[in-house]
């Protein structure tokens, strides 16, 4: 991939400056994951984005896929940090937003006190997240109880899959613009 | 961060036929080079997967470690308390030897809520069949005993699922015809003081005739006789409908709500008004009773 398309392609993808950030360590190790607060109070995680042999990384060919609110960790956009010389996928901070994970949710019970039509519900918000993916050629390939977060709201349990760096893209190969 | 070596495989979530294909042969990376194998792959792997997590949340069951798709058909003794459509769903994918005749995950999606809305529509019918069944009861109760006051009254979630129905008739598909007995139970439920007069809103027009409430002022809150006519002209106003609706069980209050808005009216000179209920009294009074009407208190 050239250094032109590259740029297309994370022009797609919001950037984030530092006027965006309320909240993050001053100290920033590169190529280090940290957590910080965007200026709306949302609670973010960096992480850290591997260029490897100009390609993209995955991570992001695969969030510019996806144009529709699903139920996935949220990506907000990219951060060019000038002090640790990285480049960070701002995505959205599920510890902090009070999501937990599966197997969690499934050791303490917050699936099982459910009732059976909030499981269903939520197995179909899952199986239609999956289904999203797969419309725009994308394969999850983590999907386990490791990769879904779980979030109760207003007595309805919302999921959201993580873990879409594995992702795959798939499918016939998109016709170039020029 | 795009690093797949941090990826740990879990092979708990693999189809079976996963395990039987050959050794250091085919590895999952490798598949997703070719079009054609990575469609198959995407039914393979990613709908068994779904399967597994679709079973663990319904079953509530964290996933042993040892456990694996081929050997979920021993641990067939958990109840998901499934209808047979999601149980035969399971089955399909999981147990299927051939991939290709797995269905898609939106299929799978779409199979899921239609159990999801077939399960609401029974739990709402079961809801709706006991609420009307609770509040009859109640209302024959009174019909016997309406001397004193009444040991009971209709909960809010009653009161709420009969004023969801009063425009049930209608519904296009739809199986409910419950409006008519909502109506009569609305209706019936103000007579019987079984519905407090504050959680009924009717339209002015209906209510408003000799009601002298000042402006703004909820007339069940005023007078004690301005309360009682507006009870009796909302509970009008409910029963009315019902038997419009050909509900003649609604004759019985019906007839006696009008005989107690006559008998107030004349006691306070109203005889126009006295004269124009009388007459909607003898209309009523042509339908088939049901039960003898009781004598006033």
């Amino acid at each position: 991939m050239s250094s032109q398309q590259r740029d297309k392609l994370i022009a797609k993808l919001p950037e984030i400056t530092e006027s965006d950030i309320s909240t993050m360590p001053n100290e920033r190790p590169p190529k280090t994951r940290f957590v910080g607060k965007l200026g709306d109070g949302e609670h973010v995680v960096f992480e850290p984005l591997a260029w490897k042999r100009a390609e993209t990384p995955r991570l992001l060919s695969i969030y510019t896929e996806i144009s529709r609110d699903v139920n996935i960790q949220r990506l907000f956009g990219i951060f060019h940090d000038s002090l640790s010389k990285t480049s960070y996928a701002v995505m959205e901070d599920l510890d902090e937003a009070s999501f937990v994970l599966l197997k969690d949710a499934l050791s303490n019970n917050l699936i099982s006190q459910a009732s059976y039509l909030q499981r269903l519900r939520l197995c179909y918000e899952i199986a239609l997240a999956v289904a999203y993916l797969h419309s725009v050629h994308i394969v999850v390939k983590v999907l386990s109880e490791e990769s879904i977060f779980i979030k109760q709201v207003k007595g309805e349990l919302i999921p959201a899959l993580s873990d879409l760096e594995y992702a795959r893209l798939v499918g016939p190969p998109k016709r170039s613009s020029c | 961060m795009s690093d797949t070596d941090k990826y740990t495989h879990d092979p708990r979530y693999d189809p079976p036929e996963y395990h039987t294909q050959p050794k250091g042969k085919s590895t999952i990376h490798t598949f997703y080079s070719d079009t054609w194998r990575s469609g198959f792959l995407l039914k393979l792997l990613i709908v068994v997967s779904l399967t597994v997590l679709v079973w663990q949340i319904l079953s509530s069951t964290p996933l042993p470690s040892d456990f694996n798709s081929a050997s979920m058909k021993r641990m067939a003794g958990v109840d998901l308390k499934t209808s047979s459509q999601v149980n035969r769903l399971l089955d399909a994918i999981l147990f299927s030897p051939k991939p290709s005749k797995r269905v898609t995950a939106m299929e799978f999606a779409q199979r899921i809520l239609d159990e999801y809305n077939d399960l609401c529509g029974r739990e709402e019918q079961q809801d709706i069949a006991s609420t009307i069944q609770r509040c009859r009861e109640m209302v024959n109760s009174r019909r016997h005993r309406h001397s004193k006051e009444p040991a009971e009254q209709f909960s809010g979630s009653d009161i709420g699922t009969l004023f969801e129905l009063d425009d049930s008739w209608d519904d296009p598909g739809s199986g409910l015809r419950l409006a008519p007995e909502a109506m009569f139970l609305i209706g019936a439920g103000i007579l019987w003081d079984l519905i407090p007069l504050d959680m009924v809103d009717v339209p002015s027009s209906a209510v408003s005739k000799t009601t002298s409430s000042p402006k703004g002022t909820h007339p069940s809150l005023g007078k004690h006789s301005d309360r009682l006519v507006y009870k009796w002209k909302t509970a009008v106003y409910y029963l009315t409908q019902a038997r419009e609706m050909n509900y003649y069980d609604a004759s019985y209050e019906l007839v006696r709500v009008h005989y107690l808005l006559m008998d107030w009216y004349n006691s306070h000179g109203g005889e126009e008004v006295g004269n124009e209920l009388k007459s909607e009294k003898l209309s009523v009074q042509e339908a088939p009773m049901k039960s003898k009407l009781e004598v006033i208190p």
